[in-house]
């Protein structure tokens, strides 16, 4: 008995994979040929998106244009950072104010899952911002399958006409500025950059600090550090990170992060100045942090306003030219601005908007880092 | 670069990443010790770090931010406490039950308090010896620690005293061992347990604390990041020694603190390989030293007077 | 009767759910009579998740009332969204596939009495092999070639994770809770790093480091015309197909043998060492193979950093379902819906989207106190956890 029915029973397994391996390689032919046609088998598509049959974008027929009654902005992290999440989601709200339409958040969706909630939103909404790098692919996906256009931080090959357009930062003209700011304030003559990951982002933002000091003094000493391995929530090691950069002789520190510049901040806060300094500065990137600054050690703020480029997306919806060009957050733009605080004396501002016309009307050229590796370059000033 | 002050940073820093583990680490090896395996250590120390920041920013005070975060950690362990010691339930789902709990819990208590103002707690308060912590670096490493570096130590050398040379730690180790030997000698089985539970909650929720008040200075929503699972690592590998957990909570602490450090000096590793290393020789250390005993007998097991 | 028959005779399970009768005889009871019928047992089994379900539900409901919201309207979404709807039922169900496989891996694990709690370093060693090599090999061979070739990869590269591991416990009997939570970070770092180094996408103007992108018709075909990936059935598959090798193969029984004492299975004349081995073999493979499903069937990519952390919450399922393949997958189900409906209920109500993992510990902690209940009803029966406890004991870290 034991060994015919243990025959038999393998017998029955060996068919269940069979069938496994069957489906999971034949299933049903109906979706073989798709491409970037929009899934015909697909369920609800945006009821909005009933015009837009032009999704089968190989071709490069302009999108139709589109009334936009709603928006959605995605974020992985809860919106409640004072920076890349809450200002992308306060930007989206604030540019479909202005377009006088209604907007939905979706926050906490964590950086590996976005799909279901793309699909969802995209039942009622008109545009949707996958506001994150890790979203890019989904969204893109997503809109080409049920025809709502998405913004997304992706890649520049991301772009297509009526589906999807590509948000770029030029961070480093931001940066730029801060390293000037810096280097008219530091008293050591040093300079500190944390980073929470190796993200373009905030490599580009370093660069163009490393440049920006540089050209004020080319003796200045800086270092870069990295946190950890996308430690953008690590907030004890932006502490930690941020205490070793102030005990090497840093009085101003560049901090890239998200949850983690709060450690920075407080590293910032409590450590001993270095020799020779009354003070340790914090400059902090993407949002402003002034409202919450209790000790006064925010310097300025590499502000990121989406609101614009956000506002200038909805328009192109409905005007039917979306996807058309992708989009960049820079000086120019408004995208990226320095903040001013009361620590920034007139004659400082000054020379540092003499600057920032200089970098909008090209007389001023900085390069923008795009790896950690690429910004570590550009330390020494070239020497 | 190697500038005292830059070093001296460096260490502080990886004593500020070890006492969490350190901390952690002592409540669950008591745990363990008596036969009670908690997964939902991090739930513990989450909550702690929540528990004693609230609790700080309130009142001003880390001390009473710490006895908060205590307090938050043993409230958490009381779930295991009722549902696994008393009744003795699965402790693995209950104690995931306990960290997803926490996690949500703790999320929902920060969006409702922290999210608006993020605010941040101060400088701790310092050992400062007139002399001895003016020595360059181990001045300052040594003798110029925040104090609750100092219990924590102080914490770990009882920890091993009472475990292993009085008589309730020999209840604790024999209830871990031989639950029924310890209820024929009339001692309760359940009350040793838990205590030891609640003693990994405490210092669960104390690491969680030290971690918000001490070497992050704020709370961020899920800001454990594994370290709950470390310190249940490190305890099963101390095998009951407490000096042995402490040493491999520096261990790590080093490690974590050494990567900046490479990076200052300029040295180009791999994150993902520096990262891995403490683990790599974790394994290492198993192979050669092999075929010991790692865990108690009765680890794990209900024990249900009368049976067996 | 040979020593194998009897072991067989004293641990079959024809009943399927999955309690070994070796203890009823241990506690003095005979098999026959005493067994409920099996529609009795279905009833109680199902009193046994309703209630606790309720339970957990009112809980939460009463959490959502005092934090002002409505708790009809919240528990509401979550179905119409997690079940009725058609596109959120999709969804539900395309979550599920990963979760099944991993499902899989931790029931021939568990029954074994292996705790191999490394799956997420094989999971995604298993997702960063395929990502980084379905774009290329699906630029030289046929769709279908090139999914069965991935799959069979991804779930090599999972098994081969957990040889480490498998051959410290066989040979030196090290406790494997250690050694594949220690791979198990191993794996996570060396996943980003192949990512980085091997497999980085060619393209430029990246925003975060990846493999090249899987073209959306290249992935696992979709079902009926939905959007559900074929990952899906090959789930179910594995789920059923585990749960029956458990009970009517030699290897099942094997296995549970094995997990049940291992001094019988050693005087019953199995080679254990092998046997460990095979277990964590398996089970690695599964897990592998549900990096690689994630992947071809929704991701179509690898970004480095990439951990969608699976397999924490899998684990109490599978304790609670008495690693029952069947009722595994209803509570499979059960979790999934709680996270498709429950992003867009937390979201409708203006929480936090952790709060959803708040709702799933009042589920858990429910349902194990139900089996308490349950447990202290049918005196003498032991629960699920003394049962496996039981195998711990068995080994107690001492090796085999």
């Amino acid at each position: 008995m034991d060994k015919t029915t243990g025959i038999r029973k393998r017998a029955w397994l060996l068919m269940f994979v069979v069938v496994a391996l069957v489906t999971a390689t034949c299933g049903n032919g109906a979706d073989d040929t798709t491409t970037t046609a929009a899934a015909a088998a697909t369920t609800t598509t945006a009821a909005a998106a009933a015009t837009t049959t032009t999704a089968a974008a190989a071709a490069t027929t302009a999108a139709e244009s589109m009334t936009v009654a709603k928006v959605a902005v995605l974020v992985p992290e809860e919106p409640t950072d004072f920076g890349w999440n809450q200002q992308g989601v306060e930007g989206a709200v604030a540019a479909a104010d202005a377009a006088g339409i209604e907007s939905e958040v979706a926050g906490g969706l964590g950086y590996d899952a976005p799909t279901a909630t793309l699909r969802q939103l995209a039942e009622t909404s008109d545009l949707m911002f996958a506001h994150a790098s890790g979203f890019a692919t989904a969204a893109k996906e997503v809109a080409v399958e049920t025809g709502v256009p998405v913004v997304v931080w992706g890649s520049p090959d991301d772009r297509e006409p009526g589906l999807a357009a590509f948000v770029s930062t030029s961070a480093q003209e931001g940066g730029y500025l801060a390293g000037i700011l810096a280097a008219r304030t530091t008293q050591t003559g040093q300079l500190g950059i944390v980073i929470s990951a190796d993200d373009f982002n905030w490599t580009r933002h370093s660069g163009g600090f490393i440049e920006g000091a540089c050209s004020i003094d080319p003796t200045i000493d800086i270092e870069l550090v990295q946190i950890g391995e996308g430690g953008y929530a690590d907030v004890e090691g932006g502490a930690r990170v941020t205490a070793i950069l102030i005990a090497g002789g840093a009085d101003v520190i560049l901090g890239n992060g998200d949850g983690s510049s709060f450690g920075m901040i407080r590293a910032v806060e409590t450590e001993d100045p270095p020799a020779g300094a009354d003070k340790v500065w914090f400059i902090d990137v993407i949002g402003d942090k002034t409202s919450i600054d209790t000790e006064n050690i925010l310097l300025s703020s590499i502000l990121w306003d989406f609101q614009p480029t956000y506002l200038q997306a909805i328009r192109d919806v409905e005007a039917g030219t979306f996807g058309d060009v992708n989009y960049d957050l820079n000086l120019a733009t408004n995208g990226i601005a320095l903040l001013r605080t009361e620590n920034i004396s007139d004659e400082l501002w000054a020379e540092i908007q003499t600057a920032r016309d200089g970098i909008v009307d090209g007389s001023i050229s900085v390069p923008a880092a795009d790896t950690r590796a690429a910004a570590e370059q550009l330390l020494g000033c070239g020497a | 670069m190697f500038d005292e002050t830059l070093i001296t940073a460096v260490l502080v820093g990886a004593i500020a990443a070890s006492v969490p583990l350190m901390l952690a680490g002592i409540g669950e090896l008591i745990s363990e010790r008596a036969g009670v395996l908690n997964i939902g250590l991090e739930g513990m120390m989450l909550m702690g770090a929540y528990g004693g920041f609230w609790v700080a920013i309130e009142t001003e005070s880390i001390w009473l931010g710490f006895i908060g975060g205590a307090a938050a950690g043993a409230l958490a362990s009381l779930v295991m406490v009722f549902l696994c010691v008393r009744w003795g339930l699965d402790q693995i789902v209950v104690g995931i039950g306990v960290l997803l709990g926490a996690e949500g819990l703790t999320s929902l208590l920060d969006a409702a308090t922290f999210a608006d103002t993020r605010p941040r707690i101060g400088i701790t308060a310092r050992l400062d010896i007139p002399g001895l912590s003016d020595i360059p670096v181990a001045g300052r490493v040594v003798f110029g620690e925040p104090y609750m570096v100092y219990v924590t130590l102080l914490a770990v050398a009882v920890a091993g005293w009472v475990l292993w040379k009085t008589p309730w730690g020999l209840a604790i180790r024999a209830t871990g061992e031989r639950p029924e030997a310890v209820d024929a000698a009339g001692v309760n089985v359940v009350v040793v347990r838990s205590l030891a539970v609640l003693s990994a909650g405490v210092f669960g929720g104390l690491g969680g604390a030290y971690l918000s008040l001490v070497s992050a200075g704020n709370f961020i929503p899920m800001m454990t990041g594994g370290r709950g699972f470390m310190a249940i690592v490190l305890a099963m590998l101390a095998r009951g020694r407490p000096l042995l957990l402490a040493a491999g909570a520096l261990l790590f602490g080093f490690a974590t603190a050494g990567t900046t450090a490479l990076q200052l000096v300029g040295v180009e590793v791999r994150p993902e390989i520096v990262n891995s290393l403490p683990f790599a020789v974790v394994l290492a250390a198993l192979v050669l030293l092999g075929r010991n005993e790692f865990l108690p007998s009765a680890l794990a097991l209900p024990y249900v007077r009368g049976e067996r | 009767m040979k020593a194998s028959d009897r072991v067989r005779t004293e641990l079959t399970d024809e009943n399927a759910d999955g309690r070994a009768s070796a203890s009823d005889r241990r506690n003095g009871k005979t098999s026959g009579p005493s067994e409920s019928s099996r529609t009795e047992k279905i009833r109680r089994a199902m009193l046994l998740t309703i209630l606790p379900l309720l339970a957990a539900i009112l809980t939460g409901g009463l959490l959502i009332l005092a934090l002002g919201e409505n708790p009809i309207a919240f528990y509401g979404t979550i179905i119409d969204r997690g079940i009725v709807s058609p596109s959120g039922l999709q969804e539900t169900l395309i979550r599920m596939a990963p979760l099944l496989l991993i499902a899989a891996g931790l029931i021939v694990a568990f029954s074994a009495g292996i705790w191999n709690l490394g799956g997420d370093g094989q999971f995604l060693l298993g997702a960063s092999l395929v990502g980084g090599l379905a774009a290329t090999v699906s630029d030289a061979m046929p769709r279908g070639l090139m999914l069965i070739f991935m799959l069979g990869m991804s779930a090599a590269v999972g098994g081969a994770w957990t040889i480490v591991p498998a051959l410290m416990k066989a040979r030196y009997g090290i406790n494997e809770i250690i050694t594949t939570l220690m791979m198990s970070a191993i794996g996570v770092n060396l996943a980003s790093l192949i990512v980085k180094v091997w497999f980085l996408t060619p393209e430029r103007g990246l925003q975060i480091p990846r493999t090249r992108i899987l073209d959306v018709s290249d992935r696992l075909p979709t079902l009926f015309g939905t959007r559900v990936h074929s990952g899906l059935v090959i789930g179910l598959v594995a789920v059923i197909a585990v749960h029956l090798m458990m009970r009517h193969t030699t290897l099942g029984l094997r296995l549970n043998v094995l997990g049940a004492n291992v001094k019988a299975a050693h005087h019953s004349g199995l080679k254990v060492s092998k046997l460990i081995v095979v277990t964590f073999l398996l089970s690695g493979m599964f897990m592998g193979l549900a990096g690689g499903v994630e992947v071809l069937g929704v991701q179509g990519l690898v970004r480095a950093g990439f951990n969608p952390a699976l397999t924490l919450v899998v684990v109490p399922l599978v304790f609670l379902a008495r690693m029952n393949g069947w009722v595994t997958i209803a509570f499979v189900f059960l979790l999934s819906v709680l996270t498709i409906g429950g992003e867009l209920a937390t979201r409708q109500a203006g929480l936090p989207n952790d709060f959803g993992l708040l709702i799933v510990a009042l589920v858990l902690i429910f349902m194990t106190v139900a089996e308490y209940f349950e447990a202290r009803r049918i005196r003498g029966e032991r629960t699920v956890w003394q049962t496996m406890s039981d195998r711990l004991l068995a080994r107690g870290g001492a090796g085999v």
